[in-house]
């Protein structure tokens, strides 16, 4: 009210001002002044007079706050459309917002199939490329004296732990005990780092043992394989298997059977003459009862040996602690085939108690000879069987197997080509070998490259298509030995044997 | 270094385990345990004397070879300087003096090796000592 009066007060001096001074009243003062009287000779009193003038003003004021409010409430109805909108546009991206842990899920997936594909054909490229091959642990001893001659011929089973089983032959036979007469069975480690050797025997030329220990009768071959128990055939160990004769005599009246080490030779069974039956790689037993030919069924799901005994026509199972005579009678070829045909079995062949040279393919003339040539001709040949060649083990082959993950028993193919330049006087001979070991469906498990040089001028760098005696696929850890070599004058040096590594 | 015997896992030979006895094929037992690692003797891988010799001496003659064979170009020279004096007649007697001159003295050097060579061997032969042969050096 204060400010009111002191407005009315201005306005009323200002009236006052204009009309003593003679300066004529503006139309709007006019009107106010009009309006003025009109209010007061119609009010009786001087505040009445003044509300009604001030409620003009109030009405004024409303009007204004009315114009305000209605342009308000016309905004914030824009507004709300605006926001509305907006929340529809935020609906809309809230359903794209959703598909984001979809579209994370499709991400990893592609990684994770992009990474598979990269390792797949990372994997693949590197079995495709050869491998160098790096000699770690001597598991013979370097002399000068011929005793000292190890074979390179092997028998080996590649664990999928990446442990190897290997029987090693003789290389000769005599009455003695030295190192080349040596009989060997053992497990590499799979870190490359030595051997365990589990049985040992000097190949005797003349004398026959049943219980073979320290000397066993040359006449004879064996394997090492895993083997379960009688009672249990997931309790799986690797044992020798030795197919024997009953005396000191090679011919086939003389051959006595096989038999586990571990069991004994009174647990030994002659299979039936010539009952073979063939294994899912068409690969045959051989029971013509040669001391150098044999080859026995291998059960994958028991683990044991299979084989039609002799004298009573029933299958016998051979584990590692005995034998369990079954009822199933073999009456002959088909009938075995047929229980081989419903089974999961492998043929095993053996290898004979010595052998001095695996033989091989001269490259020059193409005939398979002993690759004692090898330190001067380039050869090649394969262990395993390719088309209808069987090249496996008994007097001439090396065998290479693998146990797989999965308990199984499975040949492998072992492929080798070596190229050698001839030495010269002055002139040191160098030479290549390499090596690739396939699956029998032909996937290459790992190749491998080996090269040797001479150590003194005119001399040849060793024996080297059989340089690389084994080699786990799995662990790539194997058996290395150049079998001669010339270090540092005319004569040459022996047991070069050691474990190698291939990266 | 002596073997050492590991239970469960056999001899332990120069980094190879043996569960049998190396010449008996047996299993071991305490007493071829103590008698195989008291009587052990590790494989005598010593260099053969008279193998390094011959070694030795191929080198040696190896050696004499390439020195002759580097003083090759030098022979040639002396000789072509000895023909060319040769041919020019009296005008070149002194030029034929200093050729031959310089022929005989490559000549006289590689006699020198051929001596020194022999000399060598002889001296080489004489050594005994591992050592002292591996490390043998010669010079003409």
């Amino acid at each position: 009210m204060a400010t009111l009066n002191s407005a009315i007060q201005a306005l009323v001096n200002n009236l006052h001002g204009k009309m003593t001074s003679n300066e004529p009243l503006t139309a709007e003062e006019q009107t106010l002044v009009a309006s003025a009287i009109d209010k007061l000779s119609t009010h009786t009193s001087w505040e009445q007079a003044m509300v009604a003038v001030a409620e003009e003003h109030l009405d004024d004021a409303t009007q204004t706050l009315s114009q305000t409010l209605t342009t308000a409430t016309s905004a914030l109805t824009s507004a709300q459309g605006d926001i509305n909108l907006a929340r529809d546009d935020i609906q809309t991206q809230n359903a794209n917002l959703a598909i984001i842990p979809q579209i994370s899920t499709d991400v990893q997936s592609s990684l994770d199939s992009f990474a598979q594909a990269s390792n797949t054909a990372i994997t693949s490229n590197l079995a495709g490329m050869p491998r160098p091959v790096f000699g770690v642990n001597l598991i013979e001893t370097p002399a000068t004296s011929s005793n000292n001659q190890r074979s390179p011929a092997v028998f080996a089973v590649y664990d999928s732990n990446g442990e190897s089983w290997v029987a090693r032959p003789s290389y000769t036979t005599s009455t003695g005990a030295t190192e080349n007469l040596r009989l060997e069975y053992m497990k590499l480690m799979a870190d490359g780092s030595g051997k365990s050797v589990t049985t040992s025997h000097f190949v005797d030329s003349g004398t026959f043992y049943a219980t073979p220990t320290t000397r066993i009768y040359r006449y004879g071959s064996s394997a090492v394989l895993p083997l379960a128990t009688k009672a249990d055939i997931n309790d799986i160990e690797y044992d020798v298997v030795y197919s024997s004769q009953d005396s000191a005599a090679s011919g086939v009246a003389n051959y006595e059977g096989i038999y586990c080490r571990s069991a004994g030779n009174v647990t030994v069974t002659k299979p039936k003459l010539n009952i073979d039956a063939a294994d899912q790689w068409d690969i045959s037993t051989v029971t013509n009862h040669n001391w150098n030919d044999v080859a026995a069924l291998y059960d994958n799901a028991k683990h044991c040996l299979v084989m039609v005994d002799d004298s009573s026509s029933l299958l016998v199972e051979k584990y590692r602690d005995g034998n369990v005579l079954t009822t199933i009678s073999i009456a002959n070829t088909s009938a075995l085939q047929s229980y081989v045909d419903n089974g999961d079995f492998t043929v095993v062949k053996f290898i004979a108690h010595t052998l001095d040279w695996p033989v091989g393919k001269r490259k020059y003339d193409g005939i398979e000879a002993a690759l004692s040539v090898s330190y001067y001709l380039d050869c090649y040949g394969f262990y395993g069987k390719l088309g209808n060649s069987i090249k496996m083990g008994g007097a001439k082959y090396n065998a290479h197997y693998r146990f797989t993950a999965a308990k199984k028993l499975e040949p492998l193919n072992y492929f080798f080509a070596s190229s050698v330049n001839q030495s010269t006087t002055g002139d040191a001979s160098s030479a290549d070998l390499n090596v690739s070991i396939t699956d029998m469906e032909g996937n290459a498990l790992g190749i491998y490259h080996y090269q040797a040089k001479a150590d003194y001028p005119g001399y040849h760098a060793g024996y080297i298509a059989t340089a690389l005696m084994c080699m786990n696929p799995y662990s790539h850890v194997g058996i290395l030995n150049d079998h001669q070599t010339y270090a540092g004058g005319t004569t040459p040096y022996y047991g070069h044997g050691r474990t190698c590594k291939a990266f | 270094m002596k073997p050492q015997y590991l239970n469960e896992k056999g001899m332990l030979i120069d980094g190879n385990f043996w569960l049998v006895h190396p010449q008996t094929g047996e299993s071991w037992e305490q007493s071829s345990v103590s008698e195989f690692i008291d009587n052990y003797q590790a494989p005598d891988n010593s260099p053969d004397i008279a193998e390094l010799k011959k070694a030795a001496v191929n080198t040696i003659k190896q050696q004499a070879a390439e020195r002759i064979t580097a003083l090759d170009w030098k022979l040639q020279r002396a000789e072509d300087r000895v023909s060319q004096a040769e041919l020019g007649g009296e005008a070149k007697i002194s030029a034929l003096e200093l050729a031959e001159a310089e022929l005989l003295e490559v000549l006289d050097t590689r006699e020198t090796i051929r001596q020194a060579s022999n000399e060598a061997e002889a001296e080489l032969m004489a050594l005994e000592e591992t050592q002292t042969i591996e490390q043998f050096n010669w010079s003409a």
